[in-house]
């Protein structure tokens, strides 16, 4: 009797659930049903399956959309494993609108076009993608989390490997995957110490915290560790970033443009909500870790990253490579508000991601037009190009300005912003690492000032060899118009996004951090 | 099930954490010395194995099915990845006629 009404409950609750999930439903159905198109009219038409997905996105984004009206404050789905925040719900637009770039560049890139396996499976994987990046968004159960984790490095696996006939290409698959298959085992590890220190899979509550704290310190030490070691590989910060300019370097830029925006993104947001469950205000003691201060670990691993990122970035002569090294070193800033627990850093970071994810997007989307327009890999062959393509050559400078973080752009905004939260956090806490973190992020600023401005360096003001003539298509300007418009309305009218923004992440930074 | 719960108990947990500790570390050592890439994904699988070993005992322990349905979990994504994995490796073979990861150097970290 006690049985089946427990049983009756939990129906009760996911199928009350089912409505707030509709977009990763609709995903689910996209992937399922788009293999079959796929298969029986792979003969006669080849682009059905593309504008299939595409539409499948449209619907995915107008109920994500549609989440801002019914979600007004965290809600608890199927027995708390999800947890749907307004704040989660920006990480999901995000991910619909990387994804989408992705799809329409992915459509005209010539690299992908040519695949002889065709390109219809390349499209199917888009929602796939999009399921797991949202998953990891909302998850507060370890459980979802490498759920969510998974489903995206799988599919990131078969997106890198899909040019595999290159052999660089296929190298730097066999590289992603064996480490990717690595960090995942290592974190699982991690996960299952936690639950045997804890008993619990579920983030939500206190009991996970009040019974991690009672466990030895040093095993519950090497636990964490190991589940952020996996977060870290996620995110590319240091120790685990090697893959990550290989990668780049055997991927089109389409593929890449999606990879270095939408699972870092859904990789923070992961980080985000595990670091969080450290800082639940607690009664009965007020350091989770008094003698090991994993706190200031990631302050270091942030500092590692940025400065490496970017002194790597200044020896490359590829662009993609020094694109990878920038993206690393992106890391390393967005990782700063992660370590000052506060309302302004939950905002802050979720306003620097969303310029990041614009900037990024809007960069691959250049370096990918130069190679197939120009044939552009290295930076030597950028010379005088700005010559042949003067609307596409601003706006490359307006994106690198962004990314180097210099007003009036989306990037200065952004980086002012985490950098006064973490200052912000300094003058409460006056932890020194804290100070030491602001400075290397100022001088890696500065740094990075000078391998950015090498690109328009040649492209404006060395000769090119050859006479190009080729014309930018109309899809990609308006799309990089779009993107570039975002860039500078975040610099130049940052309030109202930042006060949007604040809005919806105000709610789980109360819950998490007084 | 009563019976299996208790037959796993009369094991004490410290050799369950000492076994699965020694397969983690044999699956480390062989992802960090062997060269050939299908050896790497079984040293891998090796180390998820230690992992369910360690939840099905704690699961045993603490009496709650949650870390037993992980491992449900972690079997089914292990077969996704490593068919994955395997098929990469299978096209590697067909471009150098070699499974040998060597080839990675060629790649700088």
């Amino acid at each position: 009797m006690m049985n089946n009404l427990n049983a009756t409950v939990l129906l009760e609750q996911i199928t009350g659930s089912l409505p707030y999930f509709l977009p990763e439903i609709v995903c689910s159905l996209v992937f399922i049903v788009a293999i079959f198109i796929d298969l029986f009219t792979r003969k006669q038409s080849r682009s059905l399956v593309p504008f299939f997905v595409f539409a499948g996105l449209l619907l995915a984004l107008f109920f994500t959309l549609d989440q801002f009206r019914m979600v007004k404050e965290e809600i608890w789905l199927f027995n708390g494993m999800i947890r749907l925040s307004p704040a989660g719900i920006i990480y999901k637009l995000l991910f619909l609108l990387a994804a989408m770039v992705t799809h329409i560049l992915s459509i005209r890139s010539k690299a992908i076009r040519l695949a002889p396996k065709g390109y219809a499976e390349f499209f199917i994987m888009l929602p796939v993608f999009i399921v797991g990046l949202n998953i990891m968004s909302m998850s507060s159960h370890l459980l979802m989390i490498f759920l969510g984790m998974e489903m995206v490095s799988i599919a990131s696996y078969i997106l890198v490997a899909y040019m595999a006939e290159q052999p660089r290409s296929a190298e730097a698959a066999v590289k992603y995957a064996l480490f990717g298959a690595l960090s995942s085992a290592v974190m699982l590890y991690g996960i299952s110490l936690l639950y045997g220190l804890t008993g619990t899979l579920s983030l939500q509550g206190s009991t996970f915290l009040a019974n991690l704290s009672k466990a030895p310190e040093y095993i519950s030490a090497l636990a964490i560790l190991m589940v952020l070691a996996g977060f870290l590989y996620k995110i590319s910060a240091v120790p685990f970033h090697f893959y990550v300019p290989d990668v780049y370097e055997g991927t089109p830029a389409p593929v890449i443009a999606f990879l270095s925006t939408a699972p870092k993104a859904a990789g923070f947001a992961v980080l985000f909500t595990f670091i969080g469950v450290f800082t639940l205000p607690m009664e009965s003691y007020h350091l989770v870790w008094p003698k090991f201060n994993w706190e200031n670990i990631l302050v270091f691993i942030s500092i590692c990253t940025m400065t490496l990122g970017n002194l790597s970035a200044l020896a490359q002569k590829n662009v993609k490579r020094m694109m990878a090294y920038s993206s690393i070193a992106h890391t390393g800033f967005m990782m700063m508000p992660l370590l000052v627990f506060s309302e302004m850093s939950a905002a802050s970071l979720v306003f620097y991601i969303v310029v990041y994810v614009l900037m990024n997007l809007a960069i691959f989307l250049l370096v990918g037009h130069m190679e197939d327009a120009y044939g552009a890999t290295e930076l030597e062959s950028y010379k005088g190009l700005a010559a042949f393509n003067p609307l596409l050559s601003v706006c490359m400078v307006i994106v690198l300005a962004s990314l180097v973080g210099l007003p009036p752009t989306g990037g200065f905004t952004g980086k002012f912003l985490v950098f006064s939260s973490v200052l912000e956090a300094y003058r409460i806490s006056h932890n020194p690492w804290l100070l030491y973190l602001l400075v290397a992020a100022v001088l890696n600023t500065v740094i990075a000032l000078f391998f950015y401005l090498r690109l328009p360096l040649y492209m404006y003001f060395r000769k090119a060899e050859k006479i190009y003539t080729s014309k930018t298509p109309l899809y990609l300007l308006v799309i990089m118009c779009l993107l570039v418009a975002g860039i500078l309305m975040a610099g130049v009218f940052p309030s109202e996004l930042v006060k949007w923004i604040s809005a919806h992440t105000a709610e789980t930074a109360q819950i998490r951090f007084k | 099930m009563e019976n299996i719960t208790q037959q796993i108990q009369a094991v004490p947990l410290d050799h369950y954490l000492v076994l699965s500790s020694l397969l983690f570390v044999i699956g480390v050592m062989g992802v960090l010395v062997r060269r050939n890439a299908i050896v790497i994904f079984m040293s891998v699988e090796l180390m998820l194995n230690a992992v369910n070993l360690l939840l099905a005992a704690f699961s045993a322990y603490r009496g709650d099915p949650a870390g037993q349905i992980f491992v449900f979990f972690i079997m089914a994504v292990a077969a996704a990845e490593v068919a994955v994995g395997l098929a990469i490796i299978v096209m590697i073979y067909r471009n150098t006629r070699s499974i040998d990861v060597n080839f990675l150097n060629r790649l700088k970290g």
